[in-house]
């Protein structure tokens, strides 16, 4: 597919959602280095010349690096459910980070809409968790990196503890906890937090069919309906493809595909 | 529209920094069979080495108001302090690398717990030392309640150079390397173990010319004498060793998430 076609299809699937976006990527490039003693080498050198004000270049890639991410752009709008697809390496965290803020944004825009108050990322879903911290203990501290604060995560908790069936486990330490315990703790507490807009990275990776489902469930309730927006980022496409509306593929650190057929999508990518 | 302008929000900072606190000091705690005992064994494994260095005659540490044991045991703990912050500032994103890969964290609460951590960690040992003095008789200058104020450069100073080092450290280990040796020396050549005056020759150059030996000197003076340590020199030290501090963790926020990029490919 040429850059024109990309533009046009992109414009045609844009054009027939609402018109303000919540989010707005406009031309959006992250290069990297794939050679470890260049990677240090480029790092120093750009360190230093932000310690003297100067701007390193990011129009063009030195030796070694290459585009991770390649003129991305595209908007997202309320009551929107994507899902972000593409092979290992095409380039999904590394534009989740991107969305999320933890990476540096040097060329292109990522613009919010003024309603935006609050965004959740979750990059692997158990991340963040000590295992020496109770529960309970986890549940604070986790909620304490969303942003949240102690009166929000108090008025959470009984949800946390309904939803992920927890009961008196909760205060036991979270290294004793079986793996899907620990995912439906991690989880409970993503889905307890009333954002405006919610990034996953892979969060669907567990086994759990049953607990997915009341995920699932959980999820379009919350961001299908109400003015908000969720972005997923997996492998898991056929699990998530009746949750979403809209699809964007990635490849190579490009949009190759961005539609609202969801399941025609998924099957043209999976064929593919 | 607006340009990317999420920030934390203000209101759970304070929730934030309580929450690392506890995980810092919890961490230590629970992973320990003696625990913050830990704090005091220490500091006593580090007399015991300074009495038997002293006892040997290598060391001659000059004329003293206190004895040697009371002397170094509080040099040690002043020292500790700078070093601690030092290495916990340096190690940022060794600590909390992963954290802040998956979390858009606000970098200055964490740098703030490091301060306080290490605070904290100075303090609980430090009750043992006025402990200790108490048994030998020593008492405190009643000047000694401004203590922590003349001893806030020296932690500021640690975390300056932890955080300059920990930056580069990041994208190369040499730094970290360099910089650890280099700073044990500075032990060596600061009146830590021996008092200012006692230098001589080319050691008492590198003395005068230390940074360490008036934001060290003036905060131990303090406590024994209620004076500072060549006093304007000291305060000189103090300010710009505090706009040092200022300059060093604006460009540590600027830069975290370009170094994170770059280790987290």
């Amino acid at each position: 597919m040429s850059t024109t076609d990309k533009q046009i299809s992109m414009r045609t699937d844009e054009a027939t959602l609402r018109p303000i976006p919540l989010l707005k990527v406009t031309g959006l490039h992250k290069k990297f280095c794939k050679d470890l003693a260049y990677n240090m080498y480029y790092g120093i050198k750009d360190l230093v010349s932000y310690f003297f004000g100067l701007k390193p270049d990011y129009s063009s890639l030195r030796n070694n690096e290459f585009w991770a991410l390649h003129d991305i752009n595209f908007n997202i709008y309320e009551d929107d459910v994507i899902i972000l697809a593409g092979i290992n390496g095409s380039g999904k965290t590394t534009l989740t980070r991107m969305l999320a803020g933890i990476y540096e944004t040097e060329r292109g825009t990522i613009e919010y809409h003024k309603k935006i108050k609050k965004i959740i990322s979750v990059f692997a879903i158990k991340s963040g968790f000590n295992p020496i911290l109770t529960g309970r203990e986890n549940v604070y501290l986790k909620a304490a990196y969303y942003g949240m604060s102690r009166k929000e995560i108090e008025a959470n908790m009984n949800f946390i503890i309904s939803f992920s069936d927890i009961g008196s486990f909760l205060d036991t330490p979270f290294g004793k906890y079986s793996s899907g315990m620990k995912t439906r703790l991690a989880m409970s507490l993503v889905l307890s937090i009333k954002s405006d807009i919610l990034f996953i990275d892979e969060g669907f990776s567990f086994s759990d069919s049953k607990f997915k489902a009341k995920c699932f469930k959980f999820l379009k309730e919350e961001y299908s309906k109400k003015g908000r927006a969720l972005i997923i980022a997996t492998h898991r496409l056929t699990e998530i493809g009746d949750l979403a509306n809209r699809l964007i593929v990635l490849e190579k650190g490009e949009i190759i595909n961005t539609t609202v057929d969801v399941a025609k999508g998924i099957k043209d990518y999976t064929t593919s | 529209m607006d340009n990317y302008t999420y920030t934390f929000p203000k209101q759970s900072k304070k929730f934030l920094l309580q929450e690392l606190i506890k995980l810092r000091l919890l961490a230590d705690l629970k992973r320990s069979l003696l625990g913050w005992l830990w704090l005091l064994i220490l500091p006593v494994f580090a007399i015991l080495t300074w009495i038997f260095i002293k006892g040997a005659g290598i060391l001659e540490p000059g004329e003293m108001e206190i004895p040697y044991t009371a002397f170094v045991l509080l040099s040690t703990t002043i020292w500790a302090l700078f070093f601690d912050t030092y290495k916990n500032c340096s190690q940022i994103f060794i600590t909390y690398g992963k954290t802040l890969l998956v979390n858009k964290l606000p970098i200055n609460i964490i740098i703030f717990n490091e301060l306080i951590v290490g605070a904290i960690k100075f303090f609980v040992p430090f009750v043992f030392i006025i402990a200790y003095f108490m048994y030998l008789g020593i008492s405190f200058h009643p000047l000694a309640f401004i203590f922590p104020i003349v001893l806030l450069p020296l932690q500021l100073f640690g975390a300056a150079i932890g955080l300059l080092t920990g930056l580069f450290s990041a994208l190369a280990k040499d730094f970290t390397f360099l910089m650890d040796n280099f700073i044990k020396l500075f032990l060596l050549l600061s009146p830590v173990v021996y008092t200012p005056e006692i230098s001589t020759g080319l050691l008492a150059k590198v003395v005068k010319y230390n940074p360490l030996t008036y934001l060290i000197s003036s905060p131990r003076n303090i406590l024994l004498n209620g004076e500072l340590y060549q006093p304007m020199i000291s305060l000189i030290c103090a300010v710009c060793v505090t706009v040092l501090f200022i300059l060093l963790t604006r460009f540590f926020v600027i830069n975290t998430a370009r170094i994170l990029e770059r280790e987290g490919v």
